[in-house]
């Protein structure tokens, strides 16, 4: 009985402050010549989203093997109008991300999404999402390095095709200017090692970059993260700003200020995946004070609203009063006028005959060359500004050289004094260490690269794996300048076979499995996200690499026939078979008996050794050389297929 | 629900007025507090300048909810530490701190808590373990029996309303757990068992979202009414939090720029000629002032600290703090005697061993991984040497290859072991920081729960696999001195990595720091080169290599009696082994497995040294 008084009592209310406003709307259109329909709007009619996820760990098996079904947004609608930002307000899991992801079309293919997306009341259909929105992610992904005018550029340059050098400097130049960063235009981004633009710059540059391409509408995922309130405060009002000029933005946000109050054109609350309330921000304030809620003095709206349609889990009884409480208000607000309003515009908007054309970002893209010289250009300008991981990575290999060279000091030729022993030792470090480095150096700088290739893929900018192919073609040179300084360094040093050709062979043998290592690692970058994991499966690999295919530590005779197989998949077993015929053939050796041992004294030149454990490899001299050298266009090959599937991973 | 439920609060209260209780709780005071770092300048031994933290600040802490705010960096955390006690006492300069009268003493824990900003829980645990390992650690067992401690433990879930959590774990990354507010009201309970008057914390609302930052905040302000004096810092509250403080301390650059009852604040300001928008929150205003971004209708040259210097706030509080200092002349006798704890060593020991073994037990994927790891690694080596033959040269080349390869991935296989110390770390700084057990406990629960059954049951696994596939010496003392070796090499291999866990706070120092060694003893082993072309002054390394003391024992294990033909003349594997220098006599044999042990008991005494000079101060 009092429930039903007080719902009677509040459709009352709001029917006659409908219907004033209405007049209200008609009177200012009626008596302004001047008014102006917006050029574009966007509706979301609703959109649902639901995951099946599983119960719990794998070695639980009984919690692995079930399944439940979680709604995480239900039935959301709402209209935009260009000119206008909106903000979506809500506690942590109320749906916020998801929602944006929904309106963008990033939801992967996991989860079952109803509902539809109109711009100018046209549907847009999957493969037009990409190309209509822009989207600023929570955390900034840029390179280091560069500065934010040369940032800016290679982006343009990437999108951009049929513009002129000038062209595209205007437009960077321009954009700039309207996210104020022109006085910074100079500056590198900077990082956690050395110190750049602030963070609020660096959001701006994210911003900046989507701002190349022209969007009429964007999309923002908690713009304020990580930034001081003056700071969140000056992001919020930039991005009206850009709305006032012709452009409709969305922003998901935590817990804005009282001060951003007055800045949007509509807050949207978002509980349970439901659309609690969405309208303007006065009108707000009357809805809750209409379902009984006043705004207490010295309370931040944007708090109060929220904490009302929170729901809280501590205990069952709470979880459902304040669930019954949000339902109330969500039922209040779907038979508000507001609701009925923001309907009859959505309808409006799919039913008028003259539908403007779906206002698409500009959308020429440069060839698939042209990208690759531009991804290059750009990661070889970031990468030579870090002088000290250049040093590093060209004098790394060096290092281990002296550490080999420190404890083998000349080799000899005398056969009981470890001559033997010693050069085999040092074959086997140097072709089972060298691809070490190669790993570490793809595991400390190719994630950071990747993230930003994950995003700037999402956008259309170019696809993944050419960014694997300019990060390639890249490392090459200091890949081979690295090898052959350590390779100068230690053959010379300890005294291998002093034949200059023999040393270029040498040279040419260590490079490849130094680059292997990086490939390797890279291809499993691809499919693989943890850094650590590829870390330690490039190591297993290298291992058992080493161990089955090196005949060091067992002779390819003695192994089980599987095994031996197995070694021709291994680029060890060339790489060891080369270098112990560059080193040991024709070289002879002396014998001084010690102990009386039998047979201490069977080897007294080095083609004993190779035919002994390698049989047939100096005939082979040249078929291992290619058979070597095979692997790295193989990887490549196999890194391309490795980011392509990537793509499909990778839906957020 | 929740506005009624603000509203419903007694006006009187956020007045600021006395806080009317059945028991006061303690009065925290502290006088002219002047706190400084010396900034680290890189290698140079030359003195870098000191930074000033707190400049000369003052006050009273009550009975009630204290918030101390103020933006990044204005100094309230450093005000809050050193009020518990828990900064380096060398950078206090002048002041000191005083609770009912009495110079603060090492004892302050005994009736203080500390919640720290980042909850540190064993997240394997569920609340009433953790809580239960709180109650068995810092309640005398002579005042309290294992079922009054489960009744403390009881009614302190009760009054957290932890009752729908109690049994749930709090969580790792592989376990889904309780929710942030949950664990933290976990960690405020873990500090309330001893039944503190005094309770400190750090941002207790940081990372919550604002319903449950809410509730924290209604928790401590139902806990202040019980007779407690709270003190916490927190950096930008809503207004149905700031409505809950009793008194507010404001901070800037060192300063305090107000002092006084909560809900005066805001008038003080506008005393002062600022002005407060329409729902604006009263710490957005406090910060807006603070931070230059609020112009005063009263411009002064004066500062805000100045301005609070001036103000009847300031003097009202002088006024007291004479009043206090008075009769501590009297008492200034510092007792500095050694912190006592409340339980006895073997006690502790007995519960940390119970926690790190129930840690243990539930991580299954640590002990699943390590096992199917071994099993994998000894199939695959078991099957590339599967059944050496005896036939010269193949026979000495693959069993001394074997050997080389078995021994150095027993060492490189507990690299892993550096991360043993590194997660836990800051559990330990701050149970042991916080008198729940002695550091000795820990280590030896830490060697003989975790350590030793996750290192030696693996080994076996692969031992028993490895060794009769690959056809070594048939014998069972044979297999058995094998496994021994095997053992000890792994030990070794652990306790080196230990002892780098305790030494560093990174995982990535701790990796390179715990592969040069090995690395080293690698060469040193005298399988890659023969070590009569070492240089002379280099040899000594030698007697500190795992490797080459794993390497001679199962190479004498092996050899001794062996016999390996090439065609037909006859090879003892004796004749190997002198060749090679190694002593195969019985002593021998076993003067490697000691100088393992010896490696093994040294690292472990190193990690213990390194464990109880850890800088516990923050």
């Amino acid at each position: 009985m009092s429930h039903s008084y007080s719902m009677k009592d509040v459709v009352q209310k709001n029917g006659l402050n409908g219907s004033f406003k209405v007049v209200s709307e008609m009177e200012t259109a009626r008596s302004n010549p001047d008014y102006i329909e917006p050029s574009s709007c966007l509706s979301v009619k609703n959109v649902s989203y639901s995951v099946s996820e599983r119960v719990g760990p794998w070695w639980d098996l009984s919690s692995f093997r079930k399944k439940w079904t979680r709604q995480i947004l239900n039935e959301v609608s709402f209209h935009l109008d260009s000119g206008q930002i909106m903000g979506i307000l809500g506690n942590s899991g109320s749906g916020k991300t998801t929602l944006l992801d929904a309106i963008a079309g990033r939801i992967g293919n996991s989860g079952n999404l109803q509902g539809e997306v109109f711009v100018n009341g046209r549907k847009l259909k999957r493969e037009q999402f990409q190309d209509c929105f822009s989207y600023v992610l929570q955390s900034d992904n840029l390179l280091s390095y560069l500065t934010v005018e040369e940032t800016l550029t290679y982006t343009a340059q990437l999108a951009l095709r049929k513009h002129s050098a000038e062209a595209i400097r205007k437009k960077v130049t321009a954009v700039m200017a309207e996210l104020s960063l022109g006085h910074v235009a100079h500056s590198v981004i900077g990082g956690r090692v050395f110190p750049g633009i602030s963070g609020g710059e660096r959001r701006r540059v994210s911003i900046a970059s989507q701002l190349l391409q022209d969007p009429k509408v964007i999309l923002l995922d908690e713009p304020t993260t990580g930034l001081d309130s003056m700071t969140a405060n000056q992001i919020v009002m930039l991005l009206a700003e850009l709305a006032r000029r012709d452009r409709i933005v969305i922003v998901t946000i935590h817990q804005p200020r009282s001060e951003l109050f007055r800045i949007f054109n509509r807050i949207a609350i978002m509980s349970q995946g439901e659309l609690v309330f969405c309208g303007e921000p006065h009108k707000m304030v009357d809805f809750f004070s209409s379902c009984g809620y006043e705004c207490p003095e010295y309370c931040n709206p944007f708090d109060i609203y929220v904490d009302l349609t929170s729901v809280d889990t501590r205990c069952s009884e709470r979880e459902a009063a304040t669930y019954r409480r949000m339902h109330d208000i969500t039922s209040a607000y779907q038979n508000s006028e507001i609701y009925t309003n923001m309907q009859e515009k959505i309808e409006q908007s799919c039913q008028r005959p003259d539908k403007p054309m779906i206002p698409f970002k500009s959308k020429e893209s440069p060839n698939c060359i042209s990208k690759l010289g531009v991804l290059l250009r750009r990661t070889f300008r970031n990468v030579s500004r870090d002088r000290m991981g250049i040093l590093m990575r060209l004098s790394q290999n060096l290092i281990y050289g002296l550490f080999i060279a420190f404890f083998l000091m000349r080799l000899g030729k005398d056969v009981t004094k470890g001559a033997v022993q010693d050069r085999i030792g040092l074959i086997y470090q140097s072709m089972g260490a060298s691809p070490y480095t190669g790993m570490l150096n793809a595991v400390a700088l190719f994630p950071a690269l990747r993230a930003i290739s994950d995003q700037e893929s999402k956008d259309g900018l170019y696809q993944k794996w050419q960014m694997f192919l300019a990060y390639i073609i890249h490392i090459l040179p200091f890949s081979i300048i690295s090898v052959f300084i350590f390779a100068s360094f230690l053959y010379w040093t300890v005294g291998m076979n002093p034949d200059p050709v023999r040393f270029l062979c040498f040279s040419a043998v260590v490079m490849v499995p130094h680059i292997i290592g990086e490939l390797l690692t890279l291809v499993l970058l691809g499919v693989v996200q943890d850094p650590n994991m590829v870390n330690s499966g490039v190591a297993l690999l290298n291992i058992a690499g080493i161990m089955v295919g090196s005949g060091f530590l067992r002779g390819f005779k003695q192994m089980p026939v599987v095994f031996q197989w197995l070694s021709y998949l291994t680029f060890q077993k060339y790489g060891c078979e080369l270098l112990i015929v560059t080193e040991f053939y024709g070289l002879n050796f002396t014998c001084t008996p010690i102990a009386g041992l039998p047979g201490e004294c069977l080897v007294d030149s080095g083609n004993m050794i190779i035919d002994q454990g390698y049989p047939g490899a100096l005939s082979r001299y040249t078929q291992d050389f290619l058979l070597l050298y095979a692997f790295l266009p193989a990887l490549v090959i196999l890194g391309i297929i490795s980011f392509k599937i990537r793509d499909h991973l990778v839906r957020r | 629900m929740e506005v009624c439920e603000i509203k419903m609060l007694p006006a009187l209260e956020s007045d600021g007025a006395t806080v009317h209780v059945k028991v006061p709780g303690p009065i925290l005071t502290y006088q002219n507090i002047h706190y400084c770092i010396r900034e680290s300048r890189g290698l140079c031994c030359k003195k870098a300048p000191e930074r000033d933290i707190l400049k000369n600040v003052s006050g009273i802490m009550k009975t009630g909810l204290n918030a101390i705010m103020g933006a990044t960096g204005s100094g309230k955390t450093s005000l809050l530490d050193v009020m518990a006690g828990r900064k380096d006492p060398r950078g206090l300069r002048s002041g000191q701190v005083l609770v009912d009268n009495k110079l603060v003493t090492s004892d302050l824990r005994l009736m203080s808590a500390y919640v720290v900003q980042d909850d540190v829980l064993m997240g394997t645990l569920t609340v009433r373990e953790n809580l239960l390992f709180s109650g068995n650690l810092r309640l005398p067992r002579e005042q309290f029996s294992s079922a009054d401690k489960k009744k403390k433990v009881e009614s302190i879930i009760e009054e957290l309303g932890l009752e729908d959590c109690a049994d749930t774990k709090i969580g790792t990354e592989f376990i889904r757990g309780v929710s942030g507010g949950e664990r933290k009201r976990c960690s405020i309970g873990m500090e309330l068992i001893t039944s503190p008057t005094l309770l400190f914390l750090d941002e207790p609302t940081t990372g919550l979202d604002s319903n449950t930052a809410n509730s924290i905040i209604a928790l401590l302000h139902r806990l202040s009414r019980g007779g407690r004096t709270i003190i916490f810092s927190i950096h930008q509250p809503r207004y149905s939090i700031f409505r809950l403080f009793d008194y507010l301390t404001l901070m800037h650059k060192g300063e305090t720029v107000y002092a006084g009852p909560a809900g005066k604040a805001i008038d003080y300001f506008q005393s002062l000629g600022y002005e407060r928008d329409a729902f604006n929150n009263p710490a957005d205003f406090f910060l807006d002032i603070t931070n230059g971004e609020t112009a005063t209708s009263m411009p002064t040259e004066k500062s805000l600290a100045e301005l609070y210097r001036e103000s009847q706030f300031c003097t009202a509080v002088d006024e007291e703090l004479k009043c206090i200092t008075g009769p501590s002349d009297s008492l200034s006798e510092a007792k500095s005697k050694a912190p006592s704890y409340v339980t006895s060593f073997s006690y502790q020991l007995k519960v940390v061993c119970w926690r790190t073994g129930l840690n243990v037990v539930r991580n299954p994927q640590t002990s699943y991984a390590q096992i199917a790891m071994n099993i994998l690694f000894a199939l695959l080596i078991g099957l590339v040497y599967y059944q050496m033959p005896l036939t010269l040269p193949e026979a000495l080349q693959n069993r001394i290859g074997a050997f080389f390869f078995l021994i150095i991935n027993m060492v490189f296989g507990n690299l892993s072991a550096v991360e043993l110390f590194i997660n836990e770390r800051a559990i330990f700084v701050h149970e042991n920081s916080g008198g729940y057990y002695r550091t000795s406990v820990y280590f030896l629960s830490k060697v003989f729960v975790d350590l030793l059954p996750n290192r030696i049951v693996p080994i076996l696994i692969f031992s028993s696999i490895s060794y009769y596939m690959m056809g070594l010496n048939p014998a069972f003392t044979s297999f058995l001195c094998f496994a021994l070796t095997m053992s000890l090499v792994s030990l070794a291999g652990v306790s080196l990595a230990f002892l780098v866990s305790a030494s560093v706070s990174t995982f990535a120092m701790a990796n390179i720091l715990v592969v040069l060694p090995f690395v080293f003893m690698m060469v040193f082993g005298g399988f890659l080169v023969n070590l009569n072309s070492m240089l002379n002054w280099l040899s000594w390394l030698k007697w500190i290599s795992i490797f080459k003391y794993g390497l001679d024992a199962v190479t004498i294990n092996e050899m001794k009696g062996l016999v390996l033909y090439s065609g037909n003349a006859t090879l003892p594997g004796e004749l190997y082994l002198e060749s090679q220098g190694i002593d195969y006599s019985v002593w021998g044999f076993w003067q490697n497995e000691v100088a393992l042990l010896g490696i093994v008991l040294v690292c472990m005494t190193f990690a213990y040294i390194q464990l109880r000079r850890i800088n516990r101060w923050k």
